[in-house]
């Protein structure tokens, strides 16, 4: 259970106080749902009892600047989809979170953080280019009990940790790949050529998804990022220049996904199913992304 | 610490702990319309709240995030007991059923009026999307919400699109509010976790990680120590009583095999040891600190694996027979006693039932009419085939197995969320070895039952532990808990073997029916039998033949479910009948035709289809199959090819035809009481339990049809043993035909009696006298209302106030038929199929409730949708369940219901059953199988012989993986 809350009044103080201790809280979908709880519980994993709450203080807003669509981390899938400057695709993949109540929860910056294996977005925010930028603190040195001056911030503990805010900017891709956990501020959506279409297996509405795939295809670049067939989002560089050459395509390009990929068996499907579901659904969506569905 | 937020308008300051779930919180604090389904899940929707405005899941949220926040429930719609347009509108459109989760939807759907004043259906399906509801599908919620949209405007406005029957009819037969409608939407405080009292204790079970094992020692002695434990329960300190958990008609068909606490567990999640404790914490940490030492045994999953050669034995213990014995009891008798293992116990059977659990068999029968040989020899066509609807698929109630247990004075009061108040009083005083005046059971509003509430699973150790220590105990079942310790349907095997002429004319069918009875023998002859009972009558033929066996298993229990066994014996049978169709070249439609029952048929079958008793032949004395194949062919264009747009998606059409029966005549019993009150209403004791499916309406329709008097002056009260007469229970399909008559006999009768009285007072002969609406006798000279009435007959110098009775039992069948279709979308390359039309056309006799019984068709052809396609529980080889919570099962949300999705009522005069009435919602689960499996087969050309048909299922069958 829960036992100690921060509310810090800014980002800065947010990134001042995250420690390996504590997790911020945001919408709140993935650190207060009891099958988070148990599955940390089952991997041996101490229970979150310190949470920094920074909901109010992360921008929700879309605002275009320039080309780049700025989105706010905090915004929920539910104000994604009602935005009318979120595009199509993006909106969609929203959605395939079934419910509107989770949906008013979750914000994206959340999701992208939990960097789940099965995110409906992720795939999504890949294919689109989209790019991040976090909120740290870098630390001049060990926290002190005496400190003072401008970049002097005293913490819970009653040290103080001298330090600066820094922004980074980095692509999604790194972010996931890399497991960063820095505080996600915006979220940077560059316009990209081609259209992006994103698909899912399940087996039914509501259900974990056993593949989540997104397809972007233009004449200088082809992005293929497939979710649930590894313990993160991943995006299949080789099978994006054989699209590109038009090297393989139909049964060969199926081929191919299936042989590169490394799922798991588990309730949403075997190895067999997910291998051949993940090649046939990139095939479909290469198809339909090169028609500019 | 201190938390500041607006709850339903009003200012709110509490001190709580920052981590504290704000359900909880709320809840505390007397919200009691946020339930939690699933122990924080928050999959349900019964957890919803506008937080800010928006829906939210309280369960997701902790009490700090609501600092300075704006709070609404469902209790800020209704004020002054009125209800508001969108409850008053869910309530008549029929979707106010079992309603655990109910105030949570009025909720969302005022939040969707809010946002959206005329929503689209799309508007409606995303506000619906965190709700899951099991009873009543999820089609007439659309209905409710255009109702609410013209109540905002016209409080008076009548729900028109349910069908009504019968003019010369007032309350039977026509929309009406449901009686415990209002009270049920506004979230009031009516199930069983409601009853909790401050100062009572919980009760918490240990259980066994090992699908087989003996208890080789348990040490108490560390868990004791806590503070706040008040008593632990094992196999050491629990009686050796032998029973059955199974809620039927007594002596039941079913092997007394388990005991409160067994030395020898089996199945993974069977009861190991109680923590009766002050707190739920409390409770937790001392099942950490119990010690059991196990000797773990090799188990069994399968009907393939408990059938084999040598398989390891479920039950290994003595076997005793209160009366009879099997074939070779002479021979056993004659033979010295073996030496069974202490640990194993015993198996009792109340009667032969054709066990043999030395062969893992829990019970057998088989039977048939005719000359199965000769039937097959005179075929032209003859096909034999094996179906595996092998899965355990679970009856998820949203209320999950719920009791509360306490003491008054030397009396044992239970409040139970139950299908059978009786049998838990039964069986409760057998387990305690108390007489039955020592125990009262309160049936309280119950959400959701679905046959996984006939079983007595958790009420008997709640009762025990009050009974030894006197203290009040709260006990609920983990989600978890209901999957692995609660009962699933029998997974079944069936070779089914059908000859035929070349004309299309049936000469012979055979059915070899194997069930996986799980670890106990609940309903072990019953659930497989009825796959043969509750199917091989919808076929006229003078050749029948059936084996039924069932197999102790270490899976999980198995029990009731909802459509009994008919489901998988339909899906067998009716596929079957199909694939015959297909043989002999013949449009399936016209080989059902050729083949069918029809009003009037003798179904000589019955002979050998009794529920565990002798059977008799009985004809068919309503049949609307008819209508319902002429009516659906037209509705779905039977014969017509549909093609996709979309290559990869090919389409198909089904059919089948379904029967079940209304209550088990011979074997059921209901009672019904009335009383005349002092102004002239009524109140009625019925021994009924209403589950939310709106017997407790069926019987004040009865009674106010009777009496011609305002629904509204006729109040009930059910399923209470200390004040209602004896009900065998709500299974069977036998809440109308059986409660439901009885209630009308006890309107008859006490209408006998006021007309008695009325002549006296009003000296005009009783021929001479009439009952009239509203609620008067009128005679040729005057007239006397009910209230002077029961003036004249209570006052002092009166003869008394007036009671009627009703006691009814029959032999006499009224089975219920429908014919469903189905049109699917299959799509060869995902596997997926998707549901793109669903005709269910039932007869139901006369409908009593028709909006009620639209919806409760509506929910049992979704869940056996769900069963068909992809609901079921996986295992892993050491017998653990993996998908024990809601999604990861998977269960139908309103995205999964078919795009067009119809129920028609065939209407039927039944001779036998309260005006005509038979039973209704249990047939409903019968047709999804066969008629989704017969459409795939028309799309792609493949036969779905196994469940569920998911889309790797698909891909395999059509040889992609």
């Amino acid at each position: 259970m829960i036992k100690k809350i921060v509310k810090p009044a800014s980002l800065k103080e947010a990134s001042i106080l995250k420690d390996k201790s504590n997790y911020y809280l945001s919408g709140g979908t993935r650190i207060n749902w009891a099958p988070a709880r148990a599955e940390r519980k089952l991997q041996g994993k101490p229970a979150i009892e310190n949470v920094i709450l920074i909901k109010d203080l992360l921008p929700k807003d879309i605002i275009k600047q320039g080309t780049d669509l700025l989105i706010g981390a905090g915004i929920t899938f539910q104000e994604l989809i009602d935005n009318p400057e979120t595009p199509g695709v993006l909106k969609k993949a929203a959605g395939f979170i079934a419910s509107r109540n989770i949906r008013n929860m979750a914000t994206l910056g959340g999701n992208i953080a939990a960097n789940l294996p099965d995110s409906c977005i992720i795939p999504c925010l890949i294919a689109l280019k989209a790019r991040i930028r976090t909120v740290k603190i870098k630390r001049y040195g060990a926290d002190t009990e005496n400190a003072g001056g401008q970049d002097a911030h005293k913490v819970d503990s009653g040290k103080t940790v001298t330090g600066k805010t820094e922004t980074v900017t980095m692509s999604v891709e790194d972010y996931i790949t890399q497991g960063k956990n820095d505080l996600i501020k915006e979220i940077i959506l560059p316009r990209v050529d081609g259209v992006c279409v994103i698909d899912r297996a399940l087996k039914s509405s509501a259900a974990y998804p056993a593949v989540t795939a997104a397809v972007r295809i233009s004449e200088k670049d082809a992005v293929v990022a497939l979710g649930c067939v590894a313990d993160h989002v991943i995006r299949l560089k080789e099978i994006e220049s054989a699209i590109l050459d038009n090297s393989l395509s139909g049964d060969s390009l199926a081929g191919a996904v299936a042989d590169i990929i490394n799922p798991e068996s588990d309730l949403t499907g075997s190895i067999e199913y997910k291998k051949y579901i993940s090649g046939s659904m990139i095939v479909h969506l290469t198809a339909l992304s090169g028609k500019g569905a | 610490m201190k938390l500041n937020f607006v709850l339903n308008n009003t200012p709110r300051n509490v001190y709580t702990e920052p981590g504290e779930n704000l359900r909880e919180l709320l809840y505390r604090m007397g919200i009691h319309s946020l339930r939690d389904s699933d122990d924080g899940y928050a999959f349900t929707g019964s957890d919803s709240l506008l937080l800010d405005g928006k829906i939210v899941s309280s369960s997701l949220i902790i009490a700090a995030q609501v600092q300075g926040r704006d709070i609404k429930t469902v209790e800020s719609l209704s004020g002054n007991g009125m209800l508001s347009p969108v409850q008053s509108a869910m309530v008549d459109a029929g979707v106010v059923q079992s309603a655990y989760n109910i105030p949570a939807v009025a909720l969302i759907l005022t939040d969707l009026l809010n946002r959206i004043p005329e929503p689209s259906k799309e508007d409606i399906k995303d506000a619906m999307s965190a709700v899951f509801i099991r009873d009543s599908g999820y089609e007439q919620f659309y209905n409710a919400v255009y109702l609410a949209i013209k109540r905002k405007n016209d409080p008076e406005y009548k729900n028109t699109l349910p069908p009504e029957f019968r003019d010369d009819l007032k309350f039977v037969g026509k929309v009406k509010s449901k009686v415990d409608g209002a009270k049920l939407v506004r979230g009031e405080r009516l199930f069983v976790e409601d009853r909790r009292e401050q100062g009572s204790a919980v009760l918490k079970m240990l259980r066994s990680p090992y699908a087989s094992a003996y208890i080789k020692n348990i040490d108490i002695t560390e868990a004791q120590k806590i503070p706040g434990v008040e008593i632990i329960l094992t196999h050491k300190n629990t009686p050796d009583i032998w029973y059955t958990q199974a809620g039927q008609g007594f002596p039941e068909p079913s092997p007394y095999d388990r005991r409160l606490f067994g030395e020898k567990v089996n199945h993974v999640g069977d009861r190991v040891a109680a923590v009766v404790a002050d707190t739920c914490e409390i409770a937790d940490l001392a099942l950490t600190k119990i010690k059991v030492e196990y000797e773990v045994l090799a188990h069994v999953m399968t009907i393939d694996e408990a059938s084999a050669p040598g398989a390891p034995l479920v039950h290994n213990g003595e076997i005793c027979y209160r009366v009879g014995g099997p074939d070779d009891i002479a021979v056993r008798d004659q033979t010295p006693d073996p030496v069974f293992d202490p640990r194993e116990g015993k198996i009792i059977y109340p009667f032969p039932i054709g066990g043999n659990p030395e062969k893992n068999i829990a019970a057998s029968v088989s039977g048939g009419i005719g000359d199965l040989e000769k039937g097959f020899a005179a075929a032209d066509v003859v096909i034999e085939r094996e179906y595996q609807p092998e899965t355990h698929v679970q009856c998820t109630p949203l209320e999950k197995h719920t009791v509360y247990t306490k003491m008054d004075g030397d009396r044992l009061i239970m409040h139970c969320s139950t299908q059978v108040p009786f049998h838990v009083r039964r069986i409760t005083a057998s387990v305690l070895g108390i007489s039955e005046n020592k125990i009262r059971v309160i049936k309280e509003r119950v959400g959701g039952g679905y046959g996984s509430k006939q079983d007595i699973l958790l009420e008997e150790v709640c009762a025990f532990a009050t009974y030894s220590t006197g203290r009040a105990i709260f006990h609920q079942y983990s989600r978890k808990e209901e999957f692995e310790s609660c009962s699933t349907r029998k997974p079944m095997k069936i070779r089914v073997k059908l000859g035929a002429k070349k004309d299309g004319k049936l000469t012979a069918v055979y059915m070899d029916v194997k069930a996986n009875a799980g670890p106990y023998g609940a309903h072990a002859l019953t659930v497989p039998m009825n796959a043969c009972s509750k199917s091989l009558p919808l076929f006229l033929c003078d050749n029948f033949g059936f084996d039924v066996t069932a197999y102790y298993s270490n899976a999980s229990p198995t029990g009731a479910y909802q459509g009994y066994g008919a489901p998988k014996g339909s899906y067998a049978l009716q596929m079957a009948a199909a694939e015959l169709a297909e043989a002999l070249k013949m449009d399936p439609l016209k080989f059902l035709e050729l083949n069918r029952v029809h009003e009037g048929s003798m179904l000589e079958i019955l002979k050998c289809l009794g529920e565990g008793r002798e059977g008799t032949a009985a004809p068919a004395e309503s049949c609307g199959l008819g209508p319902a194949l002429e009516q659906g062919a037209r509705m779905i264009q039977w014969g017509k090819k549909e093609k996709s747009d979309d290559p990869d998606v090919k389409i198909g059409k089904g059919v089948v035809i379904i029967q079940q029966g209304s209550g088990l005549p011979g074997l059921d019993q209901s009672n019904a009481m009335i009383k005349m009150l002092g102004d002239g209403t009524f109140m009625l004791f019925s021994g009924g339990a209403d589950l939310g499916t709106g017997l407790d309406t069926v019987s004040v329709k009865m009674a106010s049809e009777i009496l011609q008097t305002e629904m509204k002056n006729v109040s009930i009260l059910s399923g209470d043993t200390d004040n209602t007469p004896f009900d065998t229970g709500a299974y069977a399909s036998s809440g109308t035909y059986f409660s439901g008559s009885a209630a009308l006999l006890a309107a008859k009768d006490i209408k006998a009696k006021i007309l008695e009285a009325a002549s006296k007072i009003m000296d005009e002969p009783m021929k001479d006298l009439q009952i009239q609406y509203p609620g008067k006798v009128v005679g040729k000279s005057a007239e006397l209302t009910y209230a002077k009435l029961a003036w004249h007959t209570q006052a002092g110098e009166g003869q008394g106030q007036l009671m009627g009775f009703g006691h009814f039992t029959t032999d006499k069948h009224a089975f219920p038929y429908g014919a469903h279709f189905a049109q699917v979308a299959v799509n060869k390359r995902t596997g997926a199929v998707k549901v793109q039309k669903y005709y269910a056309l039932q007869d139901a006799g006369m409908p009593i409730n028709p909006e009620l019984a639209q919806g409760q068709i509506f929910g049992g052809v979704l869940k056996s949708i769900g069963h068909t396609l992809y609901e079921a529980l996986i295992y892993d080889s050491n017998g653990r369940a993996l998908n024990t919570d809601l999604r990861s099962y998977g269960v139908p949300m309103i995205g999964d219901v078919p795009e067009d999705f119809q129920v028609k009522l065939v209407y039927t005069d039944d001779p036998y059953g309260p005006y005509g009435a038979k039973s209704i919602s249990e047939i409903a689960t019968n047709g999804a199988a066969p008629v989704i499996a017969n459409a795939i087969h028309d799309a792609i050309g493949i036969w779905m012989r196994k469940w569920p048909f998911t889309p790797e299922a698909v891909l395999r069958e059509l040889g992609k993986i």
